[in-house]
Order: C-alpha cells, then structure tokens, then sequence
C-alpha cells in the first residue's frame, strides 16, 4: 500500500475543502472497500479525508413522514435497529445479505451506495480497464459470468450494492454536499452507467458527499421483498438481486417498484413490467409475466447467460412472495 | 523523499486489552499492523489482508472487526480487545476453555478470529440459536473446516457463560 | 486388544490451548533482530524468455540490502525435478522473477517496482488438451506431455471384457483445478551464522524440507537447520515451492536474517492447486449386474511444473482399479503441462477426481441395469479377499498400497459395514422429507472409496525417559493441523505406559528430530505409528531392567501402566516411573526404533461409505448439502473426538471441490483472475451439513494398534455422493463440477427442453 496522509476533520464544510483543495485527495468512511483498493495499487491517494468525525453524517432520525438514514450509519445498525426493520423489513433483509459481521460492524450506508465494482478485471492490477481509466473493457470478451447482462455500455461492469436495489424500492431520495452546496436526488438518479461516468459509478462532483438517505413512510398496504442470489451463503455478492416494493388500493396496485441489482451498471428499474402491474388488479398479476418483462430486454454475455433464467426466477418469485402477502 | 512516497506517522491511543496504550502508527498502516508489529500481539493473523477471511478478527467497541480493513487511525480513542486479552490469569475464557474440551480447531490459524467472533456474539447475544451461530461466524473462514466443532464450541460457551452468570 | 488405557479416548488435542489464547507461534509471529524483509517479482507473462534485468535503481535505494535475479550464480540450482531457483524462463502468470530484501515492507516493495525487465514473449497454453497438440509451444524440453507416454496399467482384458459385457455405460467428466488455499500463507525466515544456514518455515516436513535446501543451495544438509513452529495447514498443498530458498539466498547476500511471507494472492498463484481434469470413463457390465470390464482414460493438467503431478496421475487411476470386483481394468492417465499455477499434492491426491468420475458412472450403471445403487454397489464392491487375479510380484516384497494385480488379500476390509450402517443412518431408500416450497428439491446419493491405508516410507522414532521421570517423543513428524502429535503421543503413552499428559512431544527442528518423512499420503498414523510403537515399547523394556534392579525383583514379573512399575503377580504398584529412572546411573535413558512399514502378505487400504442429502433450489440453482452420513473403516480409532473432526473437516473441505470452487486462468492473458478468499469460494460455516460419522472400527493387524489412514479418505467419495444426490432431487446427471449455479440452472433449462422436444 502506498502510504498516504489521513486527515479527520470534524465538519462537512471542512472536508469538503480538504477534498477539493488538492489533487490526490479521496474521502474514506468505514474503508472496507477502499483499502483492499489501495492494497492492490487501483488507487494512490496521497491524503485521505476520514468522514468518522463529522456528527451530522451519522444516526437515524425519524419524522412525521419519512426517515433520515445518515450516511454514516454502519451496515450493522441498519440491521439491528428494530424500528427501521419494523417499517422497511426490506432494508435489514438487504444489510444482512452483505458481506459478513465483521465487514457490516464498519461499512457505511454512503460506502455501499459509492463502492466500485466487483468485476474481476477491474479488481486485478494487471488489467488497465475501461473502468480504471484504460480504454479496454476486457471483460467483454474474457470471462463474464458474473456480468451484465442489461445496460451493456462501455463496460460490463454490474453494480454490485445490495443497498440500492432496496433503498430505490422504497423511494429513497439522497442528499449530498458538496462545493455548489447541498442537493437531493433521487436515488435513482445517483448512479451513472459507464458511458456517463468512467472512474466512478455515480453523478457525485469533486468534493462532494453523500450525507442523508431519506426514505418516506410506506403507503399503507405495501408489500415489499429483497431477494439476493449467490455462490455461497455469506460472504458473497449478488450473482442477481430484486427488490420490489408493491402498493395496493381498492384491489388495484397503483405503486410499483421492481430493481434489479447485479444485473447491470448501476441498479436496474424494470420499467415494463412496473408499468404492466401499476393500474391492474392485484388479483389478475401472473408473476412469470412480470418475470418476463423484467427481462426484456436482457442481452447476454458468453458466460452469464445463466443470470436470466436467475433474474427471471427471482422476480417471478418476489412478485409471488408479495402476492402471497397481499392476500 | 518524494510527496509520493512520504510515511506520515501519529501518535494514537488505544485501549487494547484493558490498557491504554500510545502507539505510534504510519497513516497506512492498519490496525492489524500496530497490534502485531507495534504491539506484538500476534494472536490476530494475517491470512488475507483483505477482509475477506477473518483470521485478524478482533472486537473494537464490542463489534467484530477485520483488523486488517481498518486503519489503525480508525481505531483512534477506541477500545480494543485481542484474543491474548480474554483469558485471565488462572482461567481460559469460557469461548477458550469451550473450544478446547469440544477440539473446536485444528491447524489453529483461523482460531483466535473464530474464538473472537464468538466472544462478540456472545456478549450480543447469550443464547444464540445454531442460525445465529452460523450468521455471527459467517465472516471466518477455516480452511480445515472444523466447523462442525466450532458450532459445539458455540453453544457450549454460551451454555458455560449463562451457567456462571446465574 | 482390551484394557487400552490411553488409546481409543477423545483426550484434548496437543496444542490446542495455546492456539486459543494467542501464544501459539506461527512462521510469519516470528521476529529476529535486525530481519529484512523480502518480496517477490511475479512474472506478468505467462510464458517469456527473461532478457534482462536492471536492478541498478533498486540497488541504489537506501534500505535495499540484496537483490536476486535468475542471473545470479546461485539461481541456477534445480530442485524438486525442473523447477530452478530463479529461471531466466518463466512459465505461468505468478512464476517468480526476482526478489529483493529491505529493511521495510515498504523499501522491499518499492524496490521491487522499480526493476526494469525485459522478457521475450512466448507463446502459451492454458488447456491441457491444447497442451498436447503436436504445435503446441512446449513448456519443457521434453514436450507438454510429462513422460513423453501415457502411464498405462491394467490387470487382464479390457477389449475382452468389453466384448462379453451386455451393456457399457461411459461418460466424460470434468473437474475444475482449485486451491487449497490454507489460510496460513507460506513464509520463511532464514537466517546465516557463518556458513550455518537456519530456517523458520511453513513445513510439513523438516527433513525433507532440509534436503530441498541443500539441494538448491548446493550445500550439504548437515550444515542446515529447518524449524516448523506452528503450522497452519497445508493439506499437502505447501511443499516445493522457493519461498525459504529466496530467503536464504537473500539473507547470504544481505548478511542480515531475512522474513519472506506470500501475500494471499500469492499463495493462491505461486502456491499449488488441485490439478484439473478430465476423466473418459466406461463401465461394462452383464444384466446380471456383473462388471466385466472398466476402463479409465484421464487427462490431467499439471501447471507450468510437475510438482507431485506423477503421484497424482497415479493415484488417480486407483479408484477404477481396485474398487469393485473386476477382472479386466485399464487405465491411461495423461499429464500435461500448461502455463497455469502449479497443481501440486492437495488432500487425496488425485482420489476425488477419479472416484468422482468412478461413482457417478456406477450411479448410472446400477440405473441402466435397473438396479439401486446401494444393492449394485454390495454386489460389486471389493471384498477382504481383494481381486480376482493371480499375485504376479514376488511374494516376500511389500505389497503396494496401490496395486493392480490381482491375487493378494487385504489386511482388513470393512467396506460392506460402512454402506451398511451409512444407509441405515441416511435411511436410504425411505422417502425423504419434503423441503416444504415446491422449487426446492431434495434427494439421497452416495458414493464409496478406497485409499491407501496408511504404509509410507520409512519413519523413526525417539523416546526417552529423563531421570526427572518426563518422558519425550521426538519425532519429525509435524503435526499439520490433523492432530497427529495428539495421536502420536496417545500411542506412545499407551507403549510405554505412562499417562498422556506425561508424554510430551517435541518435533519441529531438523537438528533434534530423528529423520522422517513429511506428512503426506495419510501416512502419520500408520507409518509412523510403527515406529513410536515400537520405540517406546523398547523404553518400557528399559525402564523394566531399571526397575529390576532398583526394585530387587525379576523383570519378568514387573510392567509399567499409568506411570507406575506395578507388579503382575500382586497387580499393585511397586514405584512410580519418577522413583524408579531418578535412580538411574545415567541422565536418561532413550530408545529409537526404524521401521518400514507395510506387509509382504496384504494389501493396506481404508474405506470409506458416504450419503448425501442434498436440497436443489431450481430458481436459483444452488445446491446445498442439508444432511451427511460419512461411514470409515480406518481400522482402530485413537482419538474418536479429533477423528470426527477430521472426517467432519475433510467432508465440508471437499463441498468446496463439488460445489464451489474454481481457480479461473484467463485465457486471453494467462493471469489468474480469482486469487482470492471472495472470489474462489471455499465453504465457509454457512454451507456447512449436519454430518453424522460413523466409524466401522476395526483392528488392522499390521497397522499399529490396528489404525489405518484418516487424513484423505473423508475427501475421497464426497463430490460422488452429492452430484448423485443431484440427480435423485432433479433427473439431471452434472458431469462437471464445481457445480455451480449456472451449470445447475443451464442444466435443468436443457433437460426442460429436451423433456418438451421428446414431448
């Protein structure tokens, strides 16, 4: 690892300075994944701006209509608080998919939403790929199994949180400060597929920070589910993810989020088939349709053509678990 | 020396096993790192360096953590306990003296980060199902996979902690 | 053998406790005043002609103390058969280059960056078949096929027994090369006193691991010393590499000791892996059920270097050899190089990959015939009186553990029991439990195997009682994770007649240990075994003709149990064994036993049964092994709480080869792209079963205390069991494993297809 200077400071304003006053400066929060990136030379700061002083990135606050996640706020409480479980059941289903105890006691809500990808060229110092700031996507032709098989672009990368996929199903909107001052996005609007980005993966300027992820109060009768596909029980990324978040009015469903993770760049929003169930009667929704739809408009890679049946599985079978819910 | 190349270096203080200590770190340097060079507790393994196997597992806070993905500045003002602070004097802690009548082991590599994910499960939790057990171990891997041994190690501590505590 | 006091208990593993409290020293704990530290130059090409090196910058850096490269004098030293020091050839993505020490991890890897070299690139090979095409680039001098022939064995017919069968069932079967991936990286310290050379490494073996040194360094072994502190595993997987050769070079030319540790990476890429392969196998058989003929064809890819790939060909033929009763086998076993990490010994050695091809070909004998696999497989399996066939080797020379010809008994064979009592513990053929949601599926398969039962090479063995009345067991045997000092000094205790927490054992240091093999080939028990039983019941005799004199009494009449002289006659103790050696002329008194093991008359093997239940979730196709039943004849059982671990451990390690874990060359750049904890997925505690073992125990006659080996057999039959369980819970015959999810989604997705076509 190539050594560097690490700098806490105690307010956003301050380090949003310190990130943008000198080049080769990069913000750290828990580091879980940073540092396996600077062991392996993918990156070579010379400052780290540490966000672990800065009190107003952390905690969880509730309001009358939503609640504010603050970016700090580590993988493992977002597990164990028994509030946040009792109104989003779908966001401890997604914290506790990730990684293991020991990597969920110090990660971050705003490291999980900002991490770089998985891909196994992008992670190995011998390749200077697309995403690296090289110009090849070696993936593309090389070996792809746990790739895109949606949003091909410049890279083949898949976006490999598990946080987004059920944060976007619950209409999160996320906050940031940066150099302009603070703003609010969707969460949708967050991530940026290779072709709109190539050194990161989402629309953050220089010296900018994620700061809050708020989510509002569900509607009453929703149903939600995360569903996570992997190699092995813990310790695993998503070979395929689906977060799908249904509301219902009078027999109708007039709400209707349905992600996908780790099937494409950045979260997935399967606009068919949320458009096919929003405005039909809960009890006429035949799930290998949505399935179907979710899919669309997959285009395979030579390795992972596998990861559409798996999609198609997996939503098939969160629309039926909601259905089930439903009834 | 260059910019590039310049080793930043602090002074921290740590409480490690029950003690404060001033340890002087690299700013690169990870946690895993101070306690083995600069401490020479070398219970904590190196057996990734990448968070990924658990062998450098200690409890900073009560929360397990992988020594080796925090830096040794995160650990800054924090209380940390390795696997050489839980045994006192004349007895093993009860997830040590488990582990050694159930052979919940083998090489002994991956132990103390097992032994420590154990010990932070515990104090969470005191009577974990074998769900839990297997969740709150999920980040260690042994490469002997005594893990059979280790879940009988687990619940028999638990059972031994409850015991003493009344 | 009745009233064993000490042998046959589940007493507390040897050195356990301080593993647990954090006291327990590993190589890359240990620190030594004024250490260096090294680190490795990997080659970036997969196969390149080393020009140049200019190490000018490197050599100038403050803080560098030595640089070594293939040009230097001492690289050119070949050890473990072609492998050199440093080559001025490299041959797979990882293979080292050069290497430097400094004073901080930091200056070593600066220094490190900073060589300049210039290779010529080469063409390469990353497939074992393509390896073997007459245009391939050749590896080696002698071309990519090790040998330059098939290793062809056979025992009467095969065409005829082809000919007389009524159906031949074949299929061609994969297996993915994967690590082994001990979580203790290699690492070795060396450090020089003149022209004394002292090593720290990660061994399982100091001796040999002291002949390797010499022979790299040209240097004779007396004026080597190889310490193995703690030990944290290897499966076989860590010998033959150059990690303490680099060291010791280094640490003559910086003048100062020197710690060489692989990263993890590293232990992944310039480690050993479990060779690939591809096995083409047919079993032919009368509609009786009767097997008249099986034929083995296997290809396996040894990396860029041969390693123990000889004794992996071989052993990967034994299963289809010697398993079931057939007159006719033949086995053609091709070794290949390639431009791939080195596939070296890794636990069974060869056995999974053949039994896995074996057993699930019988599966679908037994089907084809329409006959359950448990019956097929009691009909046929190899009984105590071993193969049809006359004994064609001379009948005072010990018989091979593995052999071909047929005419020769085994000492013990329990085979029958251990499929009996395991489908009685699985409840074969009972319905199994529904998994309670229509897309998981759940079936039973098993699997059976035979492995070399223990007989190695030579061991000896030292025990000696002190006049303070401790009594130590040297022994070079290391104790590798498996518990063998545990057994060791349970056998000697048992010889000698002390108790176990008196007999201390004292290993790891080639200058104090009397000579012995590393611990391999499930060895330790048996062959060593031999050895400390024997040595230590020459002590009890000595200390006998002590307690004769001291005691005013005939030896005849005076034995030694639970660390007491007693009397025969009175049964009564007489004096404690402390009394009695503090009266001894001299300091201690020892006695070393030498003993080859194996039998002119029988063949020494083990056995193993095992029953999978497995669960297939068909949304997402993965596959998870919900109940085991792992049922060993390993003659008698020393340790029944560190056997179980041992099966336990053996049985989860090897999921990891059926299930999950593959070491992925890219085939566009030669660079191995998962090197590491997340990517090759070895088990971890979620994946592991409820195992149930059974032990058919058994009292060998020529093993010590009638043990057999433990160590391989439990990886042996397990891929078999599962992938048969596959096919019980979905219809679906995998061929190829690790069976991942999208083999088991793109599986049934063809199997779906074709159910419509036919339709």
């Amino acid at each position: 690892m190539n050594p560097f200077e690490f700098v806490g400071p105690e307010s956003l304003k301050e380090a949003v300075s310190l990130l943008t006053e000198a080049p080769g400066t990069e913000v750290v929060a828990g580091g879980t994944d940073l540092l396996s990136e600077l062991k392996d030379g993918l990156r070579k700061p010379r400052r780290l701006v540490s966000l672990a002083g800065i009190e107003e990135l952390g905690g969880v606050r509730w309001g009358n209509e939503k609640v504010r996640l603050g970016a700090s706020v580590t993988l493992a409480s977002l597990v164990d608080d028994e509030r946040l479980a009792g109104e989003f059941p779908i966001l401890r289903q997604a914290a506790r998919s990730i990684a293991t105890p020991q990597i969920r006691s110090v990660a971050t809500l705003g490291g999980n939403l900002c991490q770089r990808p998985r891909c196994w060229y992008y992670r190995h110092p011998a390749f200077p790929c697309y995403k690296k700031g090289g110009v090849h996507c070696y993936a593309v032709n090389g070996y792809n199994r746990n790739l895109a098989i949606l949003g091909l672009g410049a890279s083949v990368m898949v976006h490999p949180s598990d946080m987004a996929p059920a944060l976007i199903a619950m209409d999160a909107r996320l906050e940031s400060f940066g150099p302009g001052g603070r703003r609010t996005m969707a969460l949708d609007d967050f991530f940026a597929g290779p072709n709109e980005q190539q050194l990161q993966e989402h629309v953050l300027e220089r010296g900018e920070i994620v700061t809050t992820v708020s989510l509002p109060k569900p509607l009453p009768d929703t149903s939600s589910v995360f569903l996570k596909a992997q190699d092995r029980t813990g310790e695993d990324f998503a070979l395929a993810s689906v977060a799908a978040s249904v509301s219902v009015s009078e027999g109708l469903v007039t709400r209707a989020n349905l992600i996908l993770g780790g099937v494409a760049p950045t979260p997935y929003r399967a606009h068919e088939a949320e458009e096919y169930l929003v405005g039909r009667p809960i009890d006429d929704v035949q799930p290998s349709k949505v399935a179907e739809l979710a899919l669309c408009h997959a285009r395979p890679l030579r390795h992972n053509g596998f990861k559409v049946i798996l999609a198609r599985n997996l939503v098939r079978h969160a629309v039926e678990t909601i259905l089930n819910q439903q009834s | 020396m260059s910019e590039a190349t310049r080793i930043h270096v602090s002074q921290i203080s740590l409480k490690v096993n029950g003690r404060v200590r001033k340890v002087d770190v690299a700013h690169h340097w990870t946690l895993l790192r101070a306690l083995r060079d600069a401490l020479d507790l070398t219970g904590a393994k190196v057996g990734c360096d990448r968070g990924e196997c658990g062998a450098c597992t200690v409890a900073v806070d009560g929360h397990p953590v992988y020594a080796c993905q925090m830096l040794a500045l995160q650990a800054r003002d924090k209380e940390v306990v390795t696997v050489e602070g839980l045994a006192d004097e004349d007895a093993l802690h009860p997830v040590q003296q488990a582990f050694l009548e159930e052979d919940s082991g083998q090489c002994g590599y991956c132990t103390p980060g097992f032994v420590m994910s154990a010990y932070a499960l515990l104090r969470q939790n005191p009577s974990p199902t074998e769900g839990e057990i297997r969740d709150a171990l999920a980040g260690n891997l042994c490469r002997c996979n005594a893990y059979g041994r280790i879940i009988e190690g687990v619940k028999a501590a638990a059972d031994a902690m409850r015991e003493q505590a009344g | 053998m009745a009233g064993l006091k000490v042998v046959g208990r589940s007493l507390i593993r040897r050195g356990l406790e301080e593993k647990l409290t954090g006291e327990a020293r590993y190589t890359a704990d240990l620190k030594l005043p004024g250490m260096l530290h090294a680190r490795v130059l990997p080659s970036p090409h997969p196969h390149a002609d080393v020009v140049s090196i200019d190490a000018s910058v490197a050599e100038a850096m403050p803080g560098v103390h030595a640089v070594f490269t293939p040009f230097d004098e001492e690289a050119s030293g070949l050890f473990a058969g072609d492998m050199r020091v440093l080559d001025t050839r490299v041959r797979f993505v990882g293979d080292e280059v050069a290497a430097v020490a400094a004073e901080t991890e930091e200056e070593a890897e600066r220094a490190i960056e900073s060589l300049r070299v210039e290779y010529r690139v080469l063409p390469f090979e990353t497939d074992a078949e393509r390896a073997l095409r007459p245009e391939a680039t050749a590896i080696h001098p002698g071309g990519n096929l090790w040998g330059g022939e098939p290793l062809l064995l056979k025992r009467g017919d095969v065409a005829s027994g082809l000919r007389e069968a009524d159906i031949v069932v074949e299929g061609s079967y994969v297996v993915a090369s994967h690590s082994a991936a001990p979580l203790e990286p290699r690492a070795a310290i060396a450090q020089w006193d003149d022209d004394q050379l002292t090593v720290w490494k990660t061994s399982r073996g100091v001796h040999t691991d002291r002949a390797h040194l010499s022979t790299a360094l040209g240097m004779s072994e007396e004026k080597i010393r190889v310490l193995g502190p703690h030990f944290g595993a290897g499966y076989g997987a860590k010998d033959e590499s150059r990690c303490a050769i680099l060291a010791a070079i280094l640490a003559r030319k910086a003048g100062r000791p020197v710690r060489l540790e692989y990263s993890r990476y590293q232990e992944f890429v310039a480690g050993r892996v479990r060779h690939g392969a591809v096995i083409e196998m047919k079993v032919a058989l009368k509609r009786s059920g009767e097997i008249t003929a099986i034929e083995n064809k296997t290809l396996m890819n040894t990396g860029a270097y041969l390693a123990s790939g000889a004794g992996e060909l071989r052993r990967a033929a034994q299963g289809g050899l010697y398993l079931y009763r057939c007159p006719n086998v033949r086995y053609e076993g091709r070794l290949a190089y390639t431009n791939t990490p080195v596939a070296g010994s890794y636990r069974g050695l060869g056995a999974p990959q053949g039994h896995f091809a074996l057993e699930a070909l019988i599966d679908q004998a037994a089907e084809t015939i329409g006959i359950d696999p448990l019956e097929f497989r009691l009909k046929n399996h190899v009984g105590l009186e071993g193969q049809p066939g006359r004994r064609t080797s001379p009948i005072d020379q010990v018989v091979d553990t593995q052999p071909v010809e047929g005419g020769i008994p085994f000492s013990s064979n329990e085979l029958r029991e251990c499929i009996v009592r395991g489908a009685e513990a699985i409840r074969w053929g009972k319905p199994v439990e529904d998994a309670g949601e229509p897309h998981m599926k759940r079936g039973v398969g098993m699997a059976t195997c035979i492995y070399r039962g223990g007989p190695g090479w030579e061991s000896t063995a030292r025990v000696i009682l002190n006049r303070d009345g401790r009594v130590e067991l040297h022994t070079g045997i290391v104790d590798v994770g498996q518990g063998a000092h545990t057994v060791l000094a349970q056998m000697a205790s048992e010889a000698f007649g002390c108790g176990y927490e008196d007999m201390r054992v004292v290993s790891g240091d080639s200058d104090v240990a009397p000579h012995s093999p590393i611990t391999a080939g499930s060895t330790a028990t048996f062959s060593a075994g031999l050895a400390v039983k024997k040595a230590s019941e020459n002590l009890r005799d000595g200390l006998l003709e002590l307690a004769s004199t001291y005691l005013e009494r005939p030896k005849e009449g005076l034995d030694v149990r639970g660390g007491f002289v007693v009397s025969n006659l009175e049964g009564k103790r007489l004096a404690s064994v402390s009394e009695v050696a503090g009266g001894m002329p001299g300091a201690f008194i020892e006695s070393e036993a030498s003993v080859v093991p194996g039998s002119a008359d029988y063949i020494v093997n083990s056995f193993a049964a095992h029953f999978a239940q497995v669960e297939v979730d068909t949304l997402t196709g993965s596959v998870s092994v919900v109940r085991y039943v792992a049922a060993h004849d390993s003659g008698r059982i020393i340790n029944p709480k560190a056997a179980v671990n041992q099966v336990e451990g053996g049985v989860s390690q090897t999921l990891g080869l059926t299930l999950s874990e593959e070491l992925v060359t890219d085939a566009a750049s030669g660079v191995t792209l998962n090197g590491s904890f997340l990517e090759h997925k070895c088990p971890t505690i979620g994946q592991y079963p409820e195992i149930q073992t059974i032990f058919v125990e058994t009292e060998d006659p020529i093993a010590p205390f009638g043990a057999k080996a433990l160590g391989e057999p439990p990886s042996v039959p397990v891929a078999a069991a599962v992938i048969n369980a596959v096919y019980d819970a979905v219809g679906v015959r995998f061929m190829e494993i690790p069976l991942t999810p999208d083999k088991v989604l793109e599986g049934l997705a063809l199997a779906l297809r074709q159910a419509q076509d036919e339709r």
